[in-house]
């Protein structure tokens, strides 16, 4: 009798002992879970906010259609924030992740009213959301458009060839490993003295991850490096349809007008070099005709090829890649 | 021999025990000895559920202990892991611009250098913080002060991933990932968290 008891007596002590562990593990988790939610709800919110000092005019249209917003997706795409209509998918792949758009009334002492009042076009209610399986995680804050009565400062477009259309490998970049260096084009400043703000590049992205790619402007293709771009993910690069990706140099790169400069094309692990780990591909968009399609400058692949940097790679006279290079007006 | 009353316990009892007796007169106390034994039976069946008492205690005991280890793991994990951020998402978020020459980007031992006005040292409008990884420690330095830990001796950095997003001139963010490996714990415990910050000068 008296075992029976002590065995029921120690069972039942160690069963509630593993119990509080069981619930004490279950409840990290939890808080585990929430604050993933709450931190993706807050990067919507930032992305947001990025996306609203870049535009106001891309936050407001989205009301227009309809009041709540419908959902739009925050992600990284081509290296800046947007918000697509389409869903991206599940993020870590548990959480959908999206934000909601309302207009926000006021009353006639400048008050946000809960319902009514006179639609403030210059502020918007945000709604992030972070939904699983375990809830729905919400943060709601409100936007202004105050950046529009701030200077803000704006480049315009100083040179460019857009009329790149081929889409393949061409530059075999970035090489899986192969160190067959970098792409490259070269174009001619117009005929002031301008500062270089960013190159855009019509790019597309072939396999699921290639290699981060950042953009070098340099005097020659092996020349002195003026200005380094910020590095892109090459994942958030399109795939479906060729896109142009900024790339900023900061601060500013000045440039001597009517003289040849390289824009570099490069990537994060080194493509020049063999087995640096670098994978492709990107293709950067070209175009070849008899006549050079840019007159300013040419295309040039494989700079820089077998960890050689004085080597200037294969000149394309007939060939030109698709770039942009913005100057402050 | 006859015995009656006898106050018997648990098995068949060995120690020397006391009887009443009944007379007719009176009550007489009787002292009398018995030895007696265990049959082999009542051993083996004994001795069996022994071990197995003690085994089964044994065994939940160290399930308790080990739930409570690991439990502690991802505890120290997360925490380190969520104030860390905090603090590296609050740096962005006051910062006035990136200081690219000493930044590094896209690589899982990134290093981040900002400008910030919020400075103390006297005379400054601006002054650079640091924030990078040593030797599985989250390190932050101030322009003027020493380094500091952010990240506590239980548990290990094992990526510091800055990505920097420029949406358009003047405007920028940075998208950070912090994985925490809880450091020589037998149970393993990890924590990656992702957040991005505008950089937008204490506004």
């Amino acid at each position: 009798m008296e075992v029976v008891v002590a065995t029921a007596v120690v069972t039942l002590a160690l069963v509630s002992f593993s119990q509080a562990g069981v619930l004490a593990t279950r409840l990290l988790r939890n808080q585990k879970a929430t604050l993933e939610a709450t931190l993706l709800a807050q990067e919507g919110l930032e992305a947001v906010r990025m996306v609203r000092d870049a535009s106001w005019a891309d936050i407001t249209w989205r009301t227009g259609l309809q009041n709540p917003s419908l959902r739009y997706y925050p992600v990284v795409e081509n290296g800046i924030w947007v918000l697509a209509t389409t869903s991206p998918g599940l993020v870590n792949g548990v959480y959908d992740r999206y934000v909601q758009f309302e207009k926000v009334g006021r009353d006639a002492s400048d008050r946000i009213v809960a319902s009514g009042g006179t639609d403030d076009s210059g502020t918007r209610r945000v709604i992030a959301h972070a939904v699983s399986a375990a809830g729905d995680i919400q943060i709601t804050t409100y936007i202004t458009d105050f950046q529009s009565f701030l200077l803000s400062i704006t480049d315009v477009v100083a040179v460019a060839y857009t009329g790149a259309v081929t889409d393949d490998i061409g530059a075999n970049f970035p090489s899986p490993n192969a160190g067959d260096g970098d792409p490259g084009q070269t174009f001619t400043t117009g005929s002031s003295q301008v500062e270089i703000t960013r190159t855009a590049l019509l790019l597309r992205r072939s396999t699921d991850l290639p290699s981060d790619v950042f953009v070098e402007l340099r005097a020659s293709p092996t020349g002195a490096v003026l200005g380094t771009s910020q590095i892109i993910s090459g994942y958030t690069i399109s795939t479906t349809t060729p896109a142009w990706v900024s790339f900023y140099f900061s601060p500013a790169v000045p440039v001597s007008p009517s003289t040849i400069y390289t824009i570099r094309l490069r990537s994060v692990p080194d493509s020049t070099i063999p087995g640096s780990g670098s994978a492709g591909f990107i293709y950067w968009e070209y175009r070849q005709t008899a006549l050079s399609p840019y007159s300013g400058g040419i295309a040039r692949r494989f700079i820089g090829r077998l960890a050689n940097p004085a080597d200037a790679g294969q000149p394309m006279d007939q060939y030109d890649f698709g770039f942009k290079a913005y100057a402050y007006p | 021999m006859h015995i009656r009353n006898i106050n018997r316990r648990g098995f068949t009892p060995l120690e020397t025990m006391m009887t009443k007796r009944k007379s007719s007169h009176h009550s007489v106390r009787v002292k009398k000895k018995f030895l007696t034994g265990f049959t082999l039976l009542e051993v083996v069946v004994y001795v069996a559920l022994l071990g197995v008492l003690s085994v089964f205690v044994v065994n939940s005991f160290m399930q308790v202990v080990n739930l409570y280890a690991r439990a502690r793991a991802e505890r120290e994990a997360l925490a380190n892991a969520r104030g860390m951020l905090e603090i590296i998402v609050k740096n962005v978020a006051q910062a006035q611009e990136v200081y690219t020459p000493t930044s590094r980007f896209n690589i899982d031992a990134g290093q981040l250098s900002l400008v910030t006005n919020a400075t103390s040292t006297l005379g400054h409008t601006t002054s650079y913080i640091d924030i990078w990884t040593d030797g599985g420690a989250a390190m932050i330095r101030s322009e003027g002060a020493g380094n500091v830990t952010l990240s506590a001796g239980s548990v290990r950095v094992t990526k510091l991933y800055f990505e920097r997003i420029v949406q358009a001139i003047g405007r920028e963010a940075i998208r950070v990932t912090i994985r925490v490996d809880a450091a020589g714990a037998k149970f393993p415990a990890s924590v990656t968290l992702i957040s991005t910050a505008a950089i937008r000068g204490n506004y």
